[in-house]
């Protein structure tokens, strides 16, 4: 403090060299040097307060005349910020926002004869009854608390400052925040009538007040004094710098130089007051940032950018993880897409296969018509024979009745019609094959099955003439009824009568019985055909079914194979078993759905 | 007898095929009686000759074969002419051994038809013919007394007078009354006419049937 001091006067030194030196080039004397003072008691009463330090800078920097220009706080930042005034007055915590906001610089501070230190001069009290329970600053939620104004530093926002900390916003948590204005006496005189639940006064007021008899002992005190040792009032707050005499951005250095070296050496006034090098305002930083006030204001009416910035690491933080879930996302909807065509795909493939299946089937079932065709083929040949020998017989004989010259022409003509008879009967055969052969899927349909096992032994029948087949049990029913492909039944019924016939044929008993029957069995039924062919081995039975095995010379082994594949498509089943004097084949097909 | 007075029997399951061998047969002069089942055929015949059997073999309930066996076992003198459809020829065979005149396969060649049906038709003539010399020898020998016959015998087998004395143990001249009362009833002049009479009376007896 002492070599600050002694620097102070030094720079005094140089200003006032300079001042001397450059007498002719100082500021034009005619130019009034503006002093601004915050008036927050009235313009008059701050004129009134800083005439006694004027008139000494006016006595004591010569070849200038200062002029006093009291302004409220809204004017006083406007004026600074016009650039309108030279010097300013104010408290701590007004030139703290100067000095941020249109960088002022102090060059005194106020020296009061009830500070600590300049440094340490004023703080708040807040005052409350006397008989009151409150006891400490958290009481204070819920209650009506009496302030000067918004602005006020000393009366306002020190023991804001006080409350934050404290844990209570005082715009929010209070019962009641009033600005109640100067004087601040009726601060004090207010809640002494009970108007408030306390009030804040500037520190010293309270003992003044008591001092001078505007209070009793005992009305009021104040509410959770700090003890500061040296400092002679009690305060609620820590304590803060004096006033401030300040010089503006644009002041010349060496005026400035000037005034502090004046003020400096201003003798103190009859109440005490006087001025010391300028005290150290950090400390309204704190103040100000606690309260969101003056550069810190914005704070209080956060932007967006503010936010940003203040929150960047929890705002980066998400914005991480928005990136990981937009990655998260978009990953997810790629594979979502990627397994939705492979599913597609699948299905697509699935679709083939299931069209290559049903295609084999239709194949498998067209070769199986093919073998049974093939198996026919005698009976087929037999078939057209006929008709072809019938034809040339007609043929010769009408050769003949001419060559012979019996020409009559009524047995010409029959001999003609016969001819195209029996190329029509050719013809019917051949369409018929046809129509066995052709190809296309299995059409299943409710069958008539004494119906369609008939037509089959009729068939065998025209195919074998020598065969003797015998119909047994339910030879007239017509309501065995099953779903079936009606020419698949017939191929099977064909495929085991033409393997009874052969056994029969092979024993030299072509002309033996082979009876076929129908039987009611649970849930549908069966058709049978059994033969006295004798000799089927043991050892040959499990093989039956497979394809390519026969016992028979000239045999392909399909006929059984096949037929076994087309009563397990109709959900049936397909048996052989020996008997007495040759085998039992038989099928078995589930009734029709919904049929008694 | 001759082959103006032949009945060919047409016997096919098979209607267009029966009604145009019929036809052909028809168109060849042949007289022809068409049906469609061998027991149809057994149940009518009235054994009347000459004629012949057109027969298919394979026949639903009667085949071809069966009406053989039940004709044969009737000692008819109808030859049958085989029609098959299938070249079966352990039973072409069999059909043969017991005396079929021809087998044919179906379609066969309408002169190669006709052809045996006229074979047929010819050999149906002669055996009828061969028949009635038979039943005429057994009607001239069965006017003979047993004694009458016993000399007719010996004569046959190329024995005189004093031999056959001896072997019946009779005199000559009751040889030579016999011998003459046998050639007076059999109108025969000459021992060679006693014995070709009693070879066709007995090789009618030894003939195969059919």
């Amino acid at each position: 403090m002492l070599n600050l001091q002694k620097l102070i006067i030094v720079l005094a030194w140089f200003a006032a060299l300079a001042g001397l030196a450059g007498g002719a080039c100082a500021a034009d004397p005619r130019q009034p040097v503006r002093v601004a003072v915050l008036a927050d008691k009235g313009a008059e009463a701050a004129e009134e307060e800083w005439e006694y330090v004027l008139d000494w800078l006016n006595h004591d920097v010569p070849g200038h005349r200062f002029v006093i220009v009291a302004l409220d706080h809204p004017e006083l930042r406007q004026a600074i910020h016009a650039g309108s005034v030279d010097f300013l007055i104010t408290n701590a915590g007004n030139y703290s926002e100067f000095e941020y906001a249109e960088g002022v610089s102090r060059i005194a501070t106020l020296d009061s004869p009830l500070a600590l230190s300049p440094s340490q001069a004023v703080g708040s009290a807040i005052v409350v009854r006397a008989e009151s329970g409150l006891t400490g600053l958290a009481d204070l939620k819920g209650k009506h608390l009496l302030a000067a104004s918004h602005d006020a530093f000393c009366c306002y926002q020190i023991a804001a400052r006080e409350l934050v900390i404290a844990g209570i916003d005082p715009e929010k948590d209070l019962g009641r925040l009033e600005y109640a204005g100067f004087p601040i006496q009726s601060i004090a005189l207010a809640v002494r009538d009970g108007k408030a639940d306390a009030g804040i006064v500037k520190t010293c007021l309270f003992e003044q007040m008591i001092a001078s008899g505007a209070l009793k002992p005992g009305e009021l005190r104040v509410l959770a004094p700090q003890e500061i040792p040296g400092f002679p009032c009690q305060t609620t707050s820590r304590l803060y710098p004096d006033w401030a005499f300040a010089a503006l951005k644009h002041t010349s250095a060496e005026l400035s130089r000037k005034v502090a070296v004046a003020l400096l050496e201003m003798p103190k006034s009859s109440e005490g007051y006087g001025w010391a090098i300028p005290a150290h305002y950090a400390v309204l930083d704190e103040l100000f940032r606690d309260l969101k006030l003056g550069r810190y204001a914005r704070l209080q009416q956060e932007t967006l950018e503010e936010l940003v910035r203040r929150h960047r690491y929890a705002l980066l933080a998400i914005a991480v993880l928005i990136v990981f879930w937009l990655i998260h996302t978009v990953r997810v909807d790629y594979l979502v897409a990627r397994r939705t065509r492979e599913l597609k795909r699948m299905h697509a493939d699935r679709q083939r296969m299931t069209e290559a299946m049903r295609e084999r089937q239709q194949a498998l079932d067209h070769a199986g018509r093919l073998a049974v065709l093939g198996g026919m083929a005698g009976a087929i040949a037999h078939e057209l024979k006929q008709p072809l020998a019938a034809i040339a017989n007609f043929a010769r004989g009408i050769d003949r009745r001419i060559a012979a010259g019996r020409l009559d022409t009524e047995p010409l003509r029959d001999g003609c019609n016969e001819i195209a008879l029996q190329s029509q009967r050719a013809d019917a055969t051949i369409e018929r094959i046809r129509n066995f052969a052709r190809k296309g899927g299995s059409v299943m349909q409710s069958v008539d099955l004494v119906a369609f096992v008939k037509e089959a032994v009729e068939l065998f029948e025209v195919a074998h003439p020598e065969a003797n087949i015998r119909w047994l049990g339910m030879a007239e029913r017509r309501d065995a009824r099953v779903e079936a492909d009606p020419i698949q039944i017939q191929q099977v019924t064909f495929n085991l009568l033409k393997n009874a016939f052969d056994a029969q044929y092979a024993q030299g008993i072509p002309r033996a019985a082979i009876v076929v029957s129908l039987e009611r069995e649970e849930r549908g039924y069966r058709v049978a055909v059994r033969d006295q062919g004798g000799n089927l081995k043991e050892e040959h039975i499990a093989h039956l079914f497979e394809p390519f095995f026969t016992t028979k010379a000239d045999g392909l082994g399909l006929g059984l194979a096949l037929s076994k594949w087309i009563i397990d498509a109709h959900g049936g089943t397909l048996a052989l078993t020996r008997e007495n004097s040759g085998v039992c084949a038989s099928f078995w097909l589930p009734e029709e759905q919904g049929h008694e | 007898m001759n082959e103006q007075d032949a009945i060919i029997y047409v016997i096919d399951d098979d209607d267009g095929m029966r009604r145009s061998l019929a036809y052909l047969l028809d168109s060849a002069g042949w007289r022809t009686r068409p049906l469609a089942s061998g027991r149809e055929f057994l149940d009518q015949y009235d054994g009347h000759v000459p004629g012949c059997l057109v027969l298919d073999v394979m026949m639903p309930l009667m085949g071809g074969m069966e009406v053989q066996q039940i004709l044969n076992a009737r000692d008819t003198c109808l030859p049958i002419v085989f029609l098959s459809a299938h070249g079966d020829l352990p039973m072409a065979v069999q059909a043969m051994k017991r005396g079929a005149l021809d087998f044919l396969e179906k379609p066969c060649k309408d002169h190669v038809l006709l052809d045996a049906v006229g074979r047929a038709v010819r050999q149906s003539i002669k055996q009828s013919l061969d028949q009635q010399q038979v039943v005429e020898a057994r009607a001239r020998l069965s006017s003979l007394t047993s004694r009458e016959r016993e000399v007719a015998a010996c004569l046959a087998a190329g024995d005189c007078n004093k031999t056959i004395a001896r072997k019946l143990a009779i005199s000559d001249k009751t040889v030579q009354v016999h011998r003459h009362n046998a050639m007076e009833k059999l109108h025969v002049h000459s021992t060679a006419e006693i014995a070709r009479l009693i070879l066709a009376a007995d090789a009618a007896q030894k003939a195969p049937p059919g």
